[in-house]
C-alpha cells in the first residue's frame, strides 16, 4: 500500500486497519460512455492520496462517489467498513459476500456523508450568506450546534486558513482564492474525517493558486495523528509531490499506477504514466 | 360504487349534450378567432418593427389596447356599448372578431420577438447580396422566424380556447353556454362541471399535440431537429 | 356625439365601488396563487413519485381549462359537496388556484436557474433535499423572478371582471348593473375599459422598471 513519510513501522499498524474508504469493481457509466471500469481502490486513515490524470478519465466521479453525489453502477463502495453502495455486476462476477443491491437511500447516503468532506472546484458558496454563514449554516442546521458554538469553531477556522476579519464578507466581495479558502473552511466546519479536494485550483487566477496550495499544505502537515485522510485530485505536479503519500494516475476509467510521489513522478512504471507527466510536465 | 355507476351515466348524458350542441359553436369561435388572431399578429408584429411610421404607431397602440384590458370587458363593449355609436354586430361577429383581435395582440409581440431574435448577420447578408428590406423579411427572415413562434403560437391557440367559455356572456350557445343551461335543468352539477373541464382539457392536449407536429414538419432538416428530411 | 358626461361623472362613485372589489380581490387572489403555486413547485422538486406526478397533471389540468368554468365549479359544485362559498371567496379561490399554475412555472423556472453547484455542496454538508430548497436554493431562486410574478399579478388584474359572471359586484359587474339601470352601456363600459387600460400601463411599466433594475443589482 502507501508508504508513511517518515519510515516508521505504523507501515503495520495501518496495514491491519480497515481501510478508510474501499472500492471493488466500482463501474460507472453516464450513458454510453463508461467513466469508471471496475475500479478497486483501498485508502488508509490518514492517508494523502494525489489523483492526477487527463479530463474525463474520472478523477472526480471517485470523489463525488465517495460523498455520494453520484451512484454507481456496479460493484461497492465502503467507508470504514461499512456499504456505501453495492451494486452486484452482470453477469457472474458478482462482487461482494452475498451482494444485495445497496443503492442507498437517503437517509444512509446522509449518515455516512457526515464522515466525508468536500471542496469544489468552483467554489459553491452560498452567496446570499456571509462568509461566517456558510461555514457555520450546517453546524448550525446538520449537526445542532447553536449559533455560538458554531460561530466559535467558524471564526477558529476562517483565521486557520487566515481570512480572520473576513467574517461579514459575501462571496461577491471576495477574491476567487479567498472564496475557496471560505469553502475549505466550510468544509471543514463539519469535522470530517475525509476531505475531498476537486480540482480546487483549477478555477482560480494563477495569483490565488498558491495560497489555497498553502492551506492544503498546512491542513496535511499539521495532521500529526494522521487522523485526517485527504484525497486530492490536481493538475499541480509539484504540488501533489509535495505532500501525497501517496499518487494515483487514472486513465480510461481504470488505476493504470499507484504509488508513491518519488515513483510516479521520477520513475514511472507504466508507459501511460509516462506519456501523461510529459504532455503535462512539457507543455 | 352505484354512485359510481351513476356519476359515469349521468356525465355521459352531460358530454353528448356538450359535443353535440356546444362543440361546433366553439369550434366555429376558436376558428374564426384564430384566422383574426394570425392576422392581426402579423400585420401588428411587422408593424411594430416597421420603418414605416403610422403603421408602427396604429401597431402599438391596438397591442397596447387589447392587451392592456380583459378580453370579457372587449367583448362586452363590443357587444353591448359599440351598437350606441352605431355600429351594431351580432354576437357571432363580436365573439370571432374580439377573442381574434385580443389573442392577436399578444401574438404581435410573439411574431415581434421572433423576427428580432434572428440573428442580425442574416441581414446583413442578404442586404450584401443586393436584397430590400422587403425581399429580406419575406425569403430570409420571416422563414427563420416562423418556426421560432410555433410555441408560444401554440399557448396562445389555448388561451383563445380558454377565452371561448367567455363567449357565453353575449349569448353564444358555446360549450359553457351549454353546460349553465344543464344546470338549470337538472341538478347534476358535478357532472356537468367535471365533463366542461375535462371536455375542454382534452381540447387543449389536441391542440398542443397539432402544434407539436406542425413545429416538427417546419423544422424538418435543419440543425438539431431530426424530421423528415433528415429520415433517409 | 352620443356620449353624455354628465352621466360619466355620475357613475364614476359606483364604479370607483367596484374598483375597490376588484383590487381586492387581485392582491388576495394573487397572495393565494404565490403560496399555492410554491406549494406545487416545491412539490415537483422534493416529493416522492406519486404525489409529484398527481400535481404535474393537476396543474396541466387548470392551465388547460378556462378559468370560467373552473369558477362555474367552486361557486356552483362546491356547496353540493357542503362548502359554501360567498361570490367573493369563490372568486379569489378561484383566481388564486389558476393562477397558481402559472406561479407554480415562474417559481420553476427560478429554481431551475440556481446552479447545480448549489445543490451539491448542500447536500455534501449535509442538508436534506426540503432544507436545501428552502435555505439554499429559494433565496437565490425568487428576486430574479419577480418581474415575472409581478406580470401574473397584472394578469389576475385582468381576469377580475370574471367575478362579475359569478355575481361579484366588481368593476365590470358595476358597470353592468349602471347599464342596466340606465338603459346606457357605452360610458360604464368604455370607463371601465379605460380604467383597466390605464392601471394595466402603469403596472406594466413598472414591472418593466423591476427588470431592469434587477439586472442591473446582478
Amino acid at each position: 500500500m502507501s508508504k508513511p513519510s517518515d519510515g516508521s513501522d505504523r507501515t503495520d499498524t495501518r496495514e491491519r486497519e480497515l481501510p478508510i474508504v474501499r472500492m471493488r469493481g466500482v463501474t460507472k457509466r453516464f450513458g454510453d460512455e463508461t467513466v469508471l471500469d471496475h475500479l478497486d481502490l483501498d485508502v488508509a486513515r490518514g492517508e494523502k492520496v494525489a489523483i492526477i490524470g487527463s479530463s474525463g478519465s474520472g478523477k472526480s466521479t471517485i470523489l463525488r462517489i465517495t460523498i455520494a453525489l453520484e451512484g454507481i453502477d456496479e460493484g461497492r463502495v465502503e467507508i470504514d467498513g461499512e456499504s456505501l453502495f453495492t451494486m452486484p455486476g452482470k453477469g457472474s462476477d458478482r462482487v461482494g459476500a452475498g451482494a444485495d443491491e445497496v443503492p442507498a437511500d437517503e437517509r444512509h447516503k446522509r449518515r455516512l456523508r457526515e464522515r466525508v468532506g468536500i471542496v469544489f472546484q468552483h467554489f459553491n458558496l452560498f452567496p446570499h450568506m456571509t462568509a461566517l454563514r456558510n461555514i457555520t449554516e450546517a453546524p448550525v442546521r446538520v449537526l445542532g450546534l447553536s449559533r455560538e458554538e458554531a460561530g466559535a469553531r467558524g471564526r477558529k477556522l476562517l483565521a486557520r486558513v487566515g481570512l480572520s476579519g473576513k467574517e461579514s464578507a459575501h462571496p461577491a466581495q471576495l477574491s476567487g482564492g479567498q472564496q475557496q479558502r471560505v469553502a475549505i473552511a466550510r468544509a471543514l466546519a463539519m469535522q470530517p474525517e475525509i476531505m475531498l479536494f476537486d480540482e480546487v485550483t483549477s478555477g482560480l487566477d494563477p495569483e490565488w493558486v498558491g495560497e489555497v496550495l498553502n492551506v492544503l499544505r498546512d491542513l496535511a502537515h499539521q495532521d500529526s495523528e494522521e487522523s485526517m485522510t485527504m484525497l486530492i485530485v490536481t493538475h499541480q505536479m509539484r504540488f501533489a509531490e509535495d505532500i501525497a503519500d501517496r499518487v494515483l494516475f487514472l486513465d480510461g476509467g481504470r488505476i493504470v499506477e499507484d504509488g508513491p510521489p518519488e515513483q510516479i513522478f521520477s520513475a514511472p512504471e507504466e508507459a501511460r504514466t509516462r506519456e501523461f507527466l510529459d504532455t503535462v510536465l512539457n507543455a | 360504487m352505484h354512485s359510481v355507476i351513476q356519476f359515469l351515466s349521468t356525465s355521459w348524458g352531460v358530454l353528448e349534450v356538450l359535443v353535440a350542441e356546444g362543440l361546433p359553436v366553439t369550434v366555429a369561435i376558436l376558428a374564426g378567432g384564430t384566422v383574426v388572431a394570425v392576422v392581426a399578429a402579423l400585420a401588428a408584429g411587422l408593424g411594430r418593427v416597421s420603418r414605416i411610421a403610422p403603421w408602427r404607431w396604429l401597431s402599438t397602440s391596438y397591442v397596447e389596447a387589447f392587451r392592456g384590458t380583459s378580453a370579457l370587458v372587449q367583448l362586452f363593449w363590443f357587444y353591448f356599448a359599440l351598437p350606441r355609436l352605431g355600429i351594431t354586430l351580432s354576437a357571432m361577429t363580436v365573439g370571432i372578431v374580439v377573442l381574434g383581435l385580443n389573442t392577436g395582440s399578444y401574438g404581435a409581440e410573439v411574431v415581434r420577438g421572433a423576427i428580432q431574435a434572428v440573428p442580425g448577420g442574416q441581414w446583413e447578408a442578404a442586404t450584401a447580396l443586393g436584397f430590400t428590406r422587403g425581399q429580406t423579411m419575406r425569403r430570409v427572415v420571416l422563414p427563420q422566424a416562423a418556426i421560432r413562434m410555433i410555441p408560444p403560437a401554440g399557448n396562445l391557440l389555448i388561451e383563445l380556447l380558454k377565452n371561448t367559455a367567455l363567449a357565453l356572456t353575449i349569448g353564444l350557445t358555446e360549450i359553457t353556454f351549454r353546460a349553465q343551461a344543464l344546470r338549470s335543468e337538472t341538478l347534476d352539477t358535478a357532472e356537468i362541471f367535471t365533463v366542461a373541464l375535462l371536455l375542454y382539457f382534452v381540447l387543449a392536449q389536441g391542440l398542443s399535440f397539432g402544434m407539436r407536429r406542425l413545429e416538427r414538419r417546419l423544422a424538418a432538416g435543419r440543425d438539431g431537429y431530426p424530421g423528415e428530411a433528415a429520415a433517409s | 356625439m352620443t356620449w353624455d358626461w354628465s352621466y360619466t361623472w355620475q357613475i364614476v362613485p359606483a364604479l370607483l365601488r367596484g374598483l375597490v372589489v376588484t383590487l381586492e380581490a387581485t392582491f388576495l387572489g394573487f397572495a393565494f396563487a404565490l403560496v399555492v403555486g410554491l406549494l406545487w413547485a416545491m412539490i415537483r422538486r422534493g416529493a416522492p413519485g406519486l404525489l409529484r406526478t398527481a400535481v404535474v397533471w393537476f396543474v396541466e389540468f387548470i392551465r388547460s381549462t378556462p378559468l370560467l368554468v373552473q369558477l362555474f365549479f367552486i361557486y356552483y359544485v362546491l356547496p353540493q359537496w357542503g362548502l359554501v362559498l360567498s361570490p367573493l371567496v369563490a372568486g379569489v379561490l378561484g383566481l388564486g388556484l389558476h393562477y397558481s399554475a402559472y406561479t407554480a412555472e415562474v417559481y420553476r423556472s427560478g429554481i431551475d436557474a440556481v446552479p447545480k453547484g448549489q445543490w451539491d455542496a448542500a447536500t455534501a454538508l449535509g442538508f436534506g433535499r426540503l432544507e436545501t430548497l428552502w435555505r439554499i436554493v429559494l433565496p437565490q431562486a425568487i428576486p430574479p423572478i419577480i418581474p415575472a410574478l409581478g406580470n401574473r399579478l397584472i394578469a389576475i388584474f385582468k381576469d377580475s371582471p370574471l367575478l362579475a359572471v359569478i355575481t361579484v359586484t366588481e368593476l365590470l359587474q358595476q358597470a353592468k348593473l349602471l347599464g342596466a339601470e340606465n338603459f346606457r352601456y357605452l360610458e360604464p363600459l368604455t370607463l371601465v375599459g379605460v380604467i383597466f387600460l390605464i392601471l394595466s400601463l402603469i403596472s406594466s411599466r413598472f414591472v418593466r422598471w423591476m427588470e431592469v433594475w434587477s439586472e442591473q443589482a446582478v
